[in-house]
Parts: structure tokens; C-alpha cells; sequence
């Protein structure tokens, strides 16, 4: 391994040029026992053509030569275009100054005077060796930095972008691809171009005095800006073109170029017009959306009341009917037994009549002389008061007339209850008819009398109101609700008081009940449809809704108050017609 | 010339009902004949010479709004009175428009209302009868 291969010059060839074959071949084995690779040419022109086809990294000439001279041979190396430099020593007898100017001229890198010392030979080779290092060192660095540059021009070249380099002239300095073919040139014709003289012959940009006076600011302050230029193309419409003004710095941060980056984003903006107006769209089909929605929950709330409505209909039309067949059945033997015990009384009189003629008769025996009477008479007689002791006559005679008058209420009573059924669950019970609030209490009180009569006592306060025009069944209905909710409240014993008076020309109901009362966050939902606090089939959940339309069909109000563990009182308002 | 005792004509299915209506008029000075059926009614009427009938609705095989619309062709002068606990509506205008009632009544009734409209029923008819001859003698006389 020589020196040479030392510094890194892998397969590093000498190549000596000496005419003289013995003082050529002496020196060549000279130089082998340092390791270097030698060869040897005898002319300059054996020499070039070794070079051609090798890689000599020194040369070491003589300079007088047949064919050619060392210093032509010089001179010609030096115009070979070769990768690799190649460091020429001159072996030369010539000393003086001159001489040696001109060796150096003829583009040697050394000369070494002949007799030469082989040590100061291997010294200077040893030189070139490190000379050629550096120049192979520097060669891969300009590679690097071209192969770098290439890099960065292919992707500034892939861009769309027109960019180019501007220099404090506003000369082009370099450009990419998309602008070379913009404008239609070539690379090398782009450089050195005024760049606002093109650009207004071009009529590139519409605002070109506002984008000179942003480059100028590029160049004073360093700081990038940014501009967006509207113009009109050859159709009229509008073209928008995004303008990046980015500086340049040296190494003490002055501005010396500036990237003149420009990018045509009409398309962009019509796109984003367009998703700017179909976001516009969408948030308004959304909204109509949103009231479609709204109105849809409306209508389904609207059609769940009326399905309550409907049900509670069929309800009471079946149990209409079932009233209307019962009443009959029971009409009959009431109408008999009623009339009967009319009848009856009107007999009794007529029996206590005779009775007391008859007792007249025998009052009046009794006293009589026992003497006068016939012995059998006597006897009758005594036996008849005896009877009359007996069976009590007089309070038998008092007491069938009670009794008969107790009948006849209970009598009463049953028609009083079939006509109230009646009332109640007539089918076509569907007119507005005058109403008297307070009768129609009355007479629910009566159809409800089982459910409440256990639980609780009532207390009946009705004030002094007009009639109105109503529909009193379906008024009765809703009192039939709260008072049954009422009772059912209840758990044990309590008090339901019903109170009708007038207030600010309407008509105030209130029932009021002494029960468990309804939690606060029941009392908003006792009017929904369907809501029961009651186990499954025990309530439909449809009483208090019915009610509610109820009252309103009559436009009136109806309100809940209660206290959990006090009661409940549900006030009915109701206006004067 | 005396008055010829008012006839008044029961019809209803329950035993019970004609017994209580009979002793109700007790007192009145009316001839009481009861039926218990539509058709029994016919035969009586047939054999009779009644003023008021005074009828159920609903009875068993001819009901009362068949029964009304024979007396109506059959014994034109009859005054026809309903007594029935049946309370539909559509079937007591059918029978009223049918049967071209004088009255109804609705069971239970009032004994008192139901013998002061008996009591009217008859001088009505007595009213229209004395009308009747009257035009008879009016004409015959012209």
C-alpha cells in the first residue's frame, strides 16, 4: 500500500513520461519499492493515449521529448475533459525563472529539477496525492450540491405554482417549470427577464402596482406577504390568483431575493363557493328538517289525544248501551213496584179507616153493661182487645205506613239512579243544553255513591249559580273522574268536599279531597293521555285527559293543586254563556 | 143520554205491570181489560169496543210498533198511548212517527201524571166522537 493509497486514492496509477528507456524505467523502480503503481510512456504522445483509456492520477513528465514535449503534453492533459484531475510534475533541467513560469503556465502543478532527489520527488507526489484528494473531495461536494439542486428543481418543478426568483432589480433570477411553459419561453430566455415589464406585457395580474409595492415591503421589512389578485379573463369571468411574496436571506438577514410564488385558484374558489352554497343548503334543509320534525311530534301528540278520545268514546258508547238495556230491565219492575205501593198506602188508609170504626164498635161494647151484651159478644170482644194488646194494633197501624214510606224511598231512590245512568251514558247525549252545574253534581254524586260512600264522608257547600249552555253529560263524566280519583286517594277515611260558586263571572267547581295527593312531578302529566299511577288494568290512564279535553271544548280551565300526604283539590272554571 | 163507560185497553208481557196499572185506576170509573200480548190485544179488540190502549214496546213475537201501526189502520178513532221503560232514542221516534201515538210515557211513571193524561186522553176521544156525529147530523140535515 503506497502513500498514496493511504490519503484514499485507492488504485492511484503514476505514470511517468521519459524518453530515455534506462533513466525511465530506473526511476519507475524507484518508485515501485515506495508501492506506488508506475507505468511508463515513452513520448507525449504514448502518454495521452494511455490517458485516454486510463486513469493516471499523476503524471510525471520530462520536457524534452520526441513527437511531443512535455509542456505540450501539459497543455493538452489540461484540455482533456476528464472526471478526474491530474497532477503534473515536470522533471526538468531548465532552472531559471523563466523557464519555470512557463512550465507553470503550461499548466504543471510541480516541477522538480533534474538530477531530482527521490525523496523530494516521493514529498511532491505525496502533495499531488493530497492535492487530488482535495479536488476529489470538492467534485463529490459540486455533486452533492447538484444532485440537492436537482432535487428541490424537480419538485419545484412538479408544482403548479409559477415561482420565481426575484432579485432587488425584479430581475428573474430562477424560475420553475410551471412558469418557463407559462410564459412560454425557455428556461435560459426566463433569466434576466424584467419581471413587471413581462407581467404587464402579459397582462398577467390585475392589481400589478399593489403586488410592486408588496415586493418592495418583502425587501424592506423581510417579512412574507401575501395578496390576492382579481382580474377577468377573456370571457369576463372572474379569475383569482393567490400572490406568496417569500424573502430571501443572506447571512446577516438582509433580503437579497424574494420568491415570487403565484397559484391560479379560480377553480378553488368556485369550488368552495360551491361547498360554501351547498353548506348553506344543507343547514337550511336541516332546519326545514328540524320544523318538518317538530310539526310531525305535534301531529303524533295531536293523534295519541285523539285516540285517547276515541277509545274513551267506544267506552262509554258500549257502556251506554249496556246502561240503556239495563235501565229498561230494571224500569219495569220499578215502574210496578212503585205504583204498587202507592196503591198500597191508599188501601191502608182506607183499612185504617175501617179499623178505627171497628175499634170505635168495640170501645164502645167494652163499656157497655156486661149484663146487656149476649155472653159471646162478651167473649169476642175481649178477644179482640186482647189481639189489639197483642199485636201492638197501634204501633203495627203507625209502622206500615212508615214502612210503606220507606219503601217507596228506596223506590225512589232506584228510579232516581236509573235516570242518572241514564243521563250519564247516553249515546246520543251530544247537544249543547242548559245545565245546572249543581244538579249534575247532585246527580253524579248518586251514580258514584258506592265507590265513595266507605271511604269518605262529603260535604257539599253548592253556591247560588246560573245555568249554562253545556253539553251536562259530558260535564258529569268529568266530575265522575276527580270524585272516583278522590275516593280512590283515599286510603282509609277522609273527606271530599265539592264546592260550586261564582267568581268574576264564571262558574268555579272545586272538589277537593283529603288523600294521599299527587307528587310534583306527577302533576304536570295528569292530563297526558295514558298516564295512570295505577297497577297494569286497573286504570286506562284516560279519565283526567278526557276531562281536560272536556273543559275545554267548553272553554273553560281546569287546575290541580296538591300536597303530598294533605290532598288534592281540582278547580273547574267555567265561563257564564 | 149517559156516557158510555170509557174502556181502556192494557197491553204489556209482565203480569205484574198490568196488576199494578189496574189497581192504579181503581177508583176511576173506567172498564179495565189487559193483555199480555200484541196479539192477545187484537182478539180483545176485536170483541170490545175500546176508547185508550195503552201499550209496552218491546214485547215478545209482535212488538208494540207492529202492534200500533194495526191499530192504527184497523181502529183509526183508538187513542193510542205508549207506557215503555225502554229508553232508545231512535226506537221512540220510529214508534211515535210510526205509530202516530197520542202519548208516551216512560217507565216508572207517575201515577198521578200518568191518570190526569189518561183522564185527557178520553175527553178527547169523547171530543172528537161528539164532533163526528155532529158532521153526520150536519150533513144528513142538508
Amino acid at each position: 500500500m503506497s502513500s498514496l493509497n493511504d490519503i484514499g486514492l485507492t488504485d492511484a496509477e503514476i505514470l511517468i513520461v521519459e524518453s530515455s528507456m534506462i533513466q525511465a524505467l530506473k526511476l519507475q523502480t524507484s518508485l515501485e519499492q515506495y508501492d506506488y503503481r508506475v507505468t511508463v510512456a515513452r513520448n507525449g504522445m504514448e502518454a495521452l493515449k494511455y490517458l485516454k483509456e486510463h486513469n493516471p492520477c499523476i503524471v510525471i513528465s520530462d520536457i524534452d521529448m520526441p513527437k511531443m514535449d512535455g509542456l505540450t503534453l501539459c497543455r493538452k492533459i489540461r484540455s482533456l475533459s476528464q472526471d478526474n484531475y491530474t497532477y503534473i510534475i515536470i522533471i526538468t533541467a531548465k532552472g531559471n525563472k523563466e523557464d519555470l513560469v512557463e512550465v507553470f503556465n503550461n499548466g504543471a502543478d510541480d516541477y522538480v529539477p533534474k538530477p531530482f532527489d527521490l525523496e523530494e520527488l516521493k514529498s511532491r507526489i505525496d502533495t499531488g496525492g493530497r492535492i487530488i484528494n482535495l479536488e476529489e473531495k470538492h467534485k463529490k461536494l459540486q455533486n452533492l450540491l447538484i444532485e440537492s439542486r436537482n432535487k428541490v428543481k424537480i419538485v419545484f418543478d412538479t408544482l403548479h405554482e409559477e415561482i420565481v426568483v426575484l432579485d432587488d432589480q425584479f430581475q428573474i433570477v430562477s424560475a420553475n417549470k410551471a412558469f418557463v411553459d407559462g410564459a412560454a419561453t425557455t428556461f435560459k430566455n426566463a433569466i434576466g427577464l424584467q419581471y413587471f415589464t413581462y407581467v404587464s406585457d402579459k397582462k398577467l395580474f390585475h392589481s400589478i402596482k399593489t403586488i410592486k409595492k408588496l415586493l418592495d415591503k418583502v425587501f424592506d421589512t423581510g417579512l412574507p406577504q401575501f395578496f390576492l389578485d382579481k382580474s377577468a379573463d377573456n370571457n369576463g369571468d372572474d379569475k383569482y390568483k393567490q400572490i406568496t411574496l417569500l424573502p430571501i436571506k443572506d447571512g446577516t438577514g438582509n433580503v437579497f431575493q424574494v420568491v415570487f410564488v403565484s397559484k391560479d385558484i379560480t377553480e378553488d374558489k368556485k369550488k368552495t363557493e360551491k361547498i360554501s352554497t351547498l353548506n348553506k343548503q344543507l343547514i337550511e334543509k336541516a332546519s326545514q328538517i328540524k320544523e318538518k320534525n317538530k310539526k310531525l311530534k305535534q301531529t303524533l301528540k295531536r293523534l295519541e289525544e285523539t285516540q285517547s278520545q276515541i277509545i274513551q268514546s267506544e267506552k262509554m258508547a258500549s257502556i251506554g248501551q249496556l246502561a240503556a238495556g239495563v235501565a229498561h230491565e230494571i224500569n219495569n219492575p220499578i215502574g210496578f213496584v212503585s205504583s204498587n205501593l202507592k196503591t198500597l198506602i191508599d188501601y191502608q188508609d182506607d183499612l185504617n179507616g175501617l179499623i178505627e170504626l171497628y175499634r170505635g164498635l168495640i170501645t164502645a161494647l167494652d163499656k157497655k153493661n156486661k149484663e146487656e151484651l149476649s155472653f159471646d159478644v162478651i167473649d169476642q170482644v175481649a178477644k179482640i182487645l186482647n189481639q189489639e194488646v197483642d199485636i201492638d194494633i197501634e204501633f203495627v197501624q203507625e209502622d206500615i205506613m212508615d214502612l210503606i214510606g220507606d219503601c217507596r224511598e228506596g223506590t225512589g231512590r232506584i228510579k232516581k239512579i236509573v235516570i242518572d245512568l241514564k243521563d250519564f251514558a247516553h249515546p246520543g247525549g251530544d247537544k249543547i243544553q242548559t245545565t245546572d252545574i249543581n244538579r249534575g253534581l247532585e246527580s253524579t254524586l248518586n251514580v258514584v255513591a258506592n265507590e265513595l260512600k266507605y271511604k269518605a264522608t262529603i260535604i257539599k257547600d253548592f253556591g247560588d249559580i246560573p245555568t249554562i249552555k253545556a253539553y251536562p253529560q259530558q260535564l258529569n263524566q268529568v266530575f265522575m273522574y276527580i270524585l272516583v280519583n278522590a275516593a280512590q286517594a283515599i286510603e282509609k277515611q277522609g273527606e271530599i268536599k265539592i264546592k260550586t260558586q261564582q267568581v268574576n263571572g264564571k262558574i268555579e267547581i272545586s272538589i277537593s279531597d283529603t288523600g294521599c295527593g299527587i307528587p310534583k312531578k306527577n302533576l304536570l302529566k295528569i292530563f297526558d293521555p295514558f298516564f295512570t299511577t295505577k297497577d297494569v288494568g286497573k286504570g286506562t290512564g284516560l279519565g283526567m285527559n278526557i276531562a281536560y279535553s272536556i273543559i275545554k271544548k267548553h272553554k273553560g280551565t281546569i287546575e290541580v293543586d296538591s300536597v303530598v300526604g294533605q290532598g288534592t283539590t281540582f278547580t273547574i272554571r267555567l265561563p257564564v254563556n | 143520554m149517559e156516557p158510555p163507560r170509557h174502556t181502556i185497553l192494557f197491553v204489556d208481557d209482565e203480569k205484574n205491570i198490568l196488576n199494578s196499572l189496574k189497581r192504579l185506576l181503581r177508583k176511576e170509573d173506567y172498564r179495565i181489560l189487559n193483555a199480555l200480548s200484541g196479539e192477545e190485544g187484537l182478539k180483545i179488540l176485536a170483541e170490545n169496543e175500546v176508547h185508550l190502549v195503552i201499550t209496552d214496546l218491546r214485547m215478545p213475537e209482535m212488538n208494540g210498533i207492529e202492534f200500533l201501526t194495526r191499530l192504527k189502520v184497523d181502529y183509526p178513532d183508538l187513542i193510542r198511548i205508549i207506557l215503555t221503560g225502554y229508553t232508545d232514542v231512535d226506537t221512540l221516534i220510529e214508534s211515535i212517527n210510526k205509530g202516530h201515538v197520542y202519548k208516551f210515557f216512560l217507565k216508572p211513571w207517575n201515577d198521578d201524571d200518568l191518570k190526569i193524561e189518561i183522564r185527557k186522553a178520553l175527553e178527547r176521544y169523547d171530543l172528537i166522537a161528539a164532533n163526528k156525529r155532529l158532521c153526520e147530523k150536519a150533513i144528513k140535515q142538508n
